[in-house]
């Protein structure tokens, strides 16, 4: 007689068995497992929504492989994409590039959890977790790079995590501390918690939307298609940081603070651009802030409260930060745009206008930027990239390893502190607390400017953009439209 | 003329978007400084007459140099532009 499904399903994926020849300390050790260390009693209640066992997994997986693989068929040619407008692909080769990678990292982190998490059931999710994260790499990497014979930028689908491009190098000090070097129990809070529950989740769901208006089906059901898996193995999150507020409540609103500001920033790079920048403006339903607005703070504020948990100390700052923090750095990456992968455009008259709309407050600070560097584009003639480039180097924050854009244009909040006999510079207050708490974790490592002054990395911007970040004439940003815009015209700007 | 190799500063131009890195010898003025700081900023920022210079709340001089001001590898400068 066989089995019912609720009948065998536990035992398949929630085992967990007394140890007679070893202690649990030494299967689990604290070092390996995370903190606070609890005996197995104490995570025995542990379960997640989906109670998945691997037999169903593998086959919605097919089921979701299969439909990726037919869209990619339908239209997901070089043919099609030639047909979106250049600053969308710009935003296909911004995710393109720092999307699989990360994923990759993800595997690892996932694996260490499928080994030193603490109750069957969470290791089990995380094999899945893992599972998931690998085909994350995999699709990315299957669909946009094999662009790179028609884009070269595109090879930057597989190449940026390789090189000491400014953003790669930030890149890997956020994903390698999140998903290679983290425990499951920090791992969980501030992958599964923070970054997946908190903003990726999210913001895939409205990513694929304005793919959809876009009218972009590829990235569309690539994205859609990764969101499924991560909406699961994110359940991970919760019951974690429910046993650590259980036992330890300090330092799941430390893991929360610290990782909500890491991921933060880093969100806004990413998702700031494509949302405000480079969706086509007929495209664009809500603005950044207000996507974050309605769907990040509401619904991770009320999962804070669920679990007890504060909004981070540095909360107002984040909500300023909101109007200001990733036009700041679009407008940094605009003007060193030979330092990054893919083109940036100049936001139009019309396009300023609606971002004046959307932040009244903090637009007006940005207006007067990119009105000289229309004014230089104008002066320069169209095809003249370097007159609207800067050639001095650039700060880096020591933590999150960003330039040096938090706070206003006004008053920019970077931060000089001294540490062991070396000199650290801090984009902002909460970067500089993180680096506080945790120095022997972040003291040993070297900014781009830390490179440069070191001799390692050239400080002539050609040469560094060229011998040490990886880029060439090809493959290096430039303005979408090499500065042919009918509205630079003189005479189109007098009429108006 | 080891003493008066360039450093390292962190220089932000008040209405600018990020901190850019300059170099200035420690002979050099503070208004050279200032200048050389605007002229850094300028594809984003235009230059203006009569900008200052401060190191935290300090207005630096302008015919002072970069030594006797105080300034040391890694400071951070700030450039208030001037009304025009």
């Amino acid at each position: 007689m066989l089995l019912k499904r609720h009948e065998w399903l536990d035992l398949a994926r929630k085992l967990d068995w007394q140890y007679s020849y070893v202690a649990e300390r030494d299967v689990f050790p604290e070092a390996m497992s995370g903190r606070p260390w609890l005996e197995h009693a104490e995570w025995s209640d542990w379960d997640e929504p989906y109670r998945t066992s691997y037999s169903e997994y593998v086959a919605t997986q097919h089921e979701k492989e299969a439909a990726v693989h037919a869209v990619r068929d339908a239209v997901g040619r070089v043919a099609d994409f030639e047909r979106h407008d250049r600053a969308w692909l710009s935003a296909l080769k911004l995710h393109a590039a720092t999307l699989p990678l990360a994923e990759f990292a993800a595997v690892v982190g996932n694996l260490r959890a499928a080994r030193f998490g603490r109750d069957g059931a969470w290791r089990t999710m995380a094999t899945l977790g893992a599972l998931d994260e690998l085909r994350h790499t995999q699709i990315p990497l299957t669909v946009l790079h094999d662009l790179v014979a028609w884009d070269p930028q595109f090879d930057w689908t597989h190449r940026l995590f390789h090189t000491n491009e400014w953003v790669a190098v930030a890149a890997r000090h956020f994903a390698d501390e999140l998903l290679l070097a983290s425990n499951p129990v920090e791992f969980a809070v501030a992958t599964h918690f923070v970054f997946e529950t908190g903003f990726t989740n999210l913001q895939f769901v409205a990513l694929s939307a304005v793919a959809h208006a876009v009218g972009d089906r590829m990235f569309e059901k690539m994205v859609q298609s990764i969101q499924t898996d991560e909406a699961r193995h994110a359940q991970i999150g919760g019951p974690v940081v429910k046993k650590v507020c259980e036992h330890d409540r300090p330092y799941a609103q430390y893991l929360v603070d610290k990782w909500f500001w890491r991921s933060w920033h880093f969100f806004a790079v990413v998702t700031g651009f494509a949302m405000d920048y480079l969706t086509p403006l007929a495209h664009r339903k809500n603005s950044f802030r207000e996507f974050m607005q309605e769907w990040v703070l509401e619904q991770f504020e009320r999962t804070l409260r669920d679990h007890g948990l504060e909004r981070p100390w540095y909360w107002e700052e984040f909500e300023r930060s909101l109007g200001y923090y990733h036009h700041q750095v679009y407008a940094s990456a605009y003007s060193y745009r030979a330092t990054v992968w893919f083109d940036l455009p100049l936001p139009s008259p019309e396009e300023r206008a609606w971002l004046a709309e959307k932040y009244p407050e903090s637009w007006p600070d940005f207006a007067p930027i990119w009105e000289r560097v229309s004014d230089r584009w104008r002066a320069s003639g169209p095809g003249v990239e370097w007159y609207t480039h800067g050639v001095t180097p650039v700060g880096f924050c020591s933590l999150c390893q960003l330039v040096l854009s938090a706070g206003t244009p006004r008053e920019n909040s970077a931060c000089v502190r001294d540490h062991g006999g070396r000199r650290y510079i801090f984009c902002s207050a909460p970067c500089a607390w993180i680096f506080e708490h945790e120095p022997e974790r972040y003291a040993g490592h070297r900014t781009i400017v830390d490179r440069i002054l070191a001799g390692e990395a050239p400080a002539n911007l050609i040469a560094l953009v060229r011998d040490y970040f990886g880029l060439n004439e090809a493959t290096w940003g430039k303005d979408s439209s090499r500065g042919r815009y009918p509205w630079l015209t003189p005479a189109v700007g007098s009429a108006k | 003329m080891r003493d008066d190799a360039p450093i390292p500063v962190y220089g932000f131009v008040r209405g600018d978007t990020l901190g850019l890195l300059v170099l200035v010898r420690p002979s050099d003025s503070i208004a050279t400084l200032a200048t050389t700081l605007g002229e850094a900023a300028s594809v984003r920022v235009a230059p203006t007459r009569g900008a200052r210079l401060f190191a935290g709340e300090r207005e630096l001089d302008p015919r002072a140099s970069v030594a006797a001001a105080g300034l040391t590898p890694l400071d951070r400068v700030d450039l208030v532009p001037g009304a025009e």
